[in-house]
């Protein structure tokens, strides 16, 4: 039975594409269905099918709306024809238009086996902090299970606000980690993969560039960053894997 | 001096301007900066039907490399640099293909609909298969040369596996 993780928030830099990288870490069957303006998960190749969200005002107007209507089938088609477990990473400014179109082919979708999952980030961020909510809402009658992952990126969330969260959402929390100035490019440049894959490999090209002391504390920062970013991703990988 | 334009021979422009239009290597669809990208345009129903069949892109690239297709001073060609070439050839085959579907549009236009769609580019996969289209934004005066943000991201992860690379 195919399993969606659909990982959202409209609040852009809240952290969400790190914590699609770090479900595709933890799950490497998985294929990503990245919805976005522009590709952003390049360094997973192959399992990344991408959608562009391509709808401006003026086609949406001048077609009646139909161009908003029609922006998502390629993305909705793909999860109707998924074999296995899907990461479908949810651009900015996209999840409420997305979700509720997800929730009329619902039963569609579940006469075909699909079942669906989602992952809200939140931060501390006031717009962030308000529209994690307001997703969870709009996914409670599809989905089978309900995360929120709370990235400290901005600071730790107020508790109250945490609070409120209902209780059949599972949340977990990412740190803030300060990371090594070279690491933080590092990571920037290559996502989380290449921690997992080449990172300890490559500890003499790090050295012969950076020096022995400025090395150790890039693969340590960026090791560790991966472990926690997938310990935080955790619980809905679990569910995704079945 | 310049000529007068009273004296200006339009059987001449026309048959000029085709001459010199046919002597571009693919105008419409922007400047060709390298030979790679020659490359990839010119072997991108292949490709496409290789990745079809499930041929991986660092397996084309070095095929295309073996071809002599090379980046750089003569480095074989990376799968990376190779999928952000055809990310840029698809992209511009949209823009392309929507341009003529807007001047078909176009009612003041007498051009046959079927002269535009002999010039469509060829393609070997069915019509679910080929790339989404993207909107037309007309790009600001002289922005021509600036890299896209996903240019950017894969220039940044080939740094980075060079970087990675044993010394």
């Amino acid at each position: 039975m195919p399993r969606i993780l659909l990982v959202a928030q409209d609040k852009g830099g809240s952290g969400k594409t790190v914590l699609v990288r770090a479900l595709a870490e933890c799950l490497p069957s998985a294929h990503l269905i990245e919805i976005e303006a522009n590709r952003r998960l390049i360094e997973l190749e192959d399992r990344v099918s991408f959608f562009p969200v391509r709808a401006e005002r003026g086609e949406i107007n001048r077609t009646g709306g139909a161009a908003a209507r029609a922006e998502f089938d390629g993305p909705l088609n793909a999860i109707a024809g998924a074999q296995g477990p899907v990461i479908v990473d949810v651009g900015a400014n996209t999840a409420g238009s997305l979700l509720p179109l997800i929730g009329e082919a619902q039963a569609r979708y579940a006469r075909r086996g699909v079942e669906f999952a989602l992952l809200v980030v939140l931060t501390s961020e006031p717009g962030a902090l308000a529209n994690a909510p307001v997703l969870l809402d709009l996914a409670r009658p599809f989905t089978a299970a309900r995360f929120a992952v709370e990235n400290q990126i901005e600071g730790a969330v107020d508790p109250k606000a945490l609070k409120a969260f209902a209780k059949d959402v599972t949340l977990t929390r990412l740190e803030k980690l300060s990371l090594d100035e070279r690491a933080n490019e590092l990571l920037q440049k290559g996502g989380l993969r290449f921690i997992g894959e080449d990172l300890t490999a490559a500890e003499d090209s790090l050295t012969g560039r950076y020096g022995f002391a400025e090395a150790g504390r890039i693969i340590e920062d960026l090791t560790g960053f991966r472990s926690k970013a997938m310990q935080a991703a955790g619980p809905a990988a679990r569910w995704l894997e079945g | 001096m310049p000529p007068d334009p009273k004296s200006l021979d339009p059987k001449r422009l026309a048959r000029d301007a085709k001459r010199a239009q046919a002597q571009r290597p693919d105008a419409g669809v922007g400047r060709e900066t390298t030979g790679v990208t020659r490359a990839v345009r010119a072997g991108l129903p292949v490709i496409r039907e290789l990745r079809a069949v499930g041929v991986t892109w660092a397996a084309i690239a070095e095929a295309m490399s073996a071809q002599g297709v090379t980046q750089g001073a003569g480095k074989p060609l990376t799968a990376t640099r190779l999928t952000a070439i055809v990310t840029q050839v698809e992209a511009q085959e949209r823009r392309k293909a929507e341009r003529e579907a807007r001047r078909r549009a176009r009612p003041d236009l007498t051009v046959s609909p079927e002269a535009i769609s002999s010039s469509a580019p060829a393609t070997s996969l069915p019509p679910s298969a080929t790339p989404a289209p993207l909107p037309a934004r007309p790009a600001p005066p002289g922005s021509g040369a600036r890299a896209t943000e996903e240019e950017i991201r894969r220039a940044g992860l080939d740094d980075l596996h060079r970087l990675l690379k044993k010394p």
